[in-house]
């Protein structure tokens, strides 16, 4: 539960941050309400992740659909906040959104795989000293 | 004959050395002893009951509720549930990597993430098995690495 806490809270600031850096460089002002659908939007984008927790009996093609069912939450979730907040949407904001949301969705699963290599690096060399030692 | 006990920690490999003038049958009856005291478990094949050692497991998985044996020619069948073996394998190079399954930490070749989020561990027969995340620091302490 506790590293399950933690990895959200990671994801968190890494969504919030991205989606801040983003908004910073297309030149966009940081009004209260974009500040709220920044916060609102990591949020649920990262306590919706459970989505995509790990089920053994999961094969890798129905992980692969269920990541896809997360990002369109994520997409619906985006589309219904500019909405409710009167933010003109059309099919290039939409476009440049999910553009957006597939970049920081990569550049996570990216930060988590790196991670896991360093991970798995770790193991394998433990498993090579003891090798080395029983010999 | 003196007898001298070393305590190790817990990460470190267990082993008896003994220091003997010449082999007898005393040293010989507490070598096999040792050899053969419970290092092996109890597989079903064709009616018929089988010893495996420890040594010549791959893995232990659970299919259906039945758990089966798993070494390089033969995949036996247990009569013990997988949480029974996992205690009975606690102190052995054994480590629970799913809920399914019990990995002999001797038969991994190497461990690797994959795209899905996942880690596999291949093991020396070539056979590719899935290492759930939440039993990777499990597999870390056994290791020797990791806090938890």
């Amino acid at each position: 539960m506790r590293s399950f806490i933690k990895n959200r809270c990671i994801m968190f600031c890494i969504i919030f941050s991205v989606l801040v850096l983003i908004h910073f460089f297309r030149g966009g002002e940081l009004s209260n309400d974009v500040v709220y659908s920044f916060i609102f939007v990591s949020f649920f984008s990262s306590v919706m992740s459970f989505v995509l927790k790990d089920n053994e009996k999961f094969r890798a093609r129905r992980v692969m659909i269920y990541q896809l069912i997360y990002l369109c939450i994520i997409m619906v979730t985006i589309v219904g906040i500019s909405c409710l907040l009167g933010w003109k949407q059309s099919f290039s904001t939409v476009g440049i959104n999910f553009i957006i949301v597939m970049g920081i969705y990569l550049l996570i699963k990216y930060l988590l795989f790196t991670e896991d290599k360093k991970e798995a690096e770790g193991i394998n060399t433990a498993l090579k000293e003891r090798k080395n030692n029983m010999k | 004959m003196k007898i001298i006990i070393d305590e190790v920690k817990e990460t470190q490999e267990e082993y008896i050395l003994f220091h003997i003038r010449e082999m007898d049958l005393k040293v010989s009856n507490a070598i096999h002893y040792l050899e053969n005291m419970d290092t092996f478990l109890v597989g079903k094949a064709d009616e018929k009951l089988y010893k495996v050692k420890f040594k010549d497991l791959y893995y232990i998985e659970t299919v259906d509720k039945k758990t089966f044996l798993y070494t390089n020619e033969n995949v036996l069948e247990s009569s013990e549930k997988l949480y029974q073996l996992e205690k009975k394998l606690q102190f052995a190079d054994f480590v629970r990597v799913s809920k399914s399954m019990i990995l002999n930490i001797d038969m991994i070749e190497l461990v690797y993430p994959t795209i899905s989020g996942r880690f596999e561990a291949k093991l020396l027969n070539q056979e590719v098995v899935a290492i759930s995340r939440s039993y990777v620091p499990g597999l870390k302490k056994k290791l020797g690495l990791g806090r938890d």
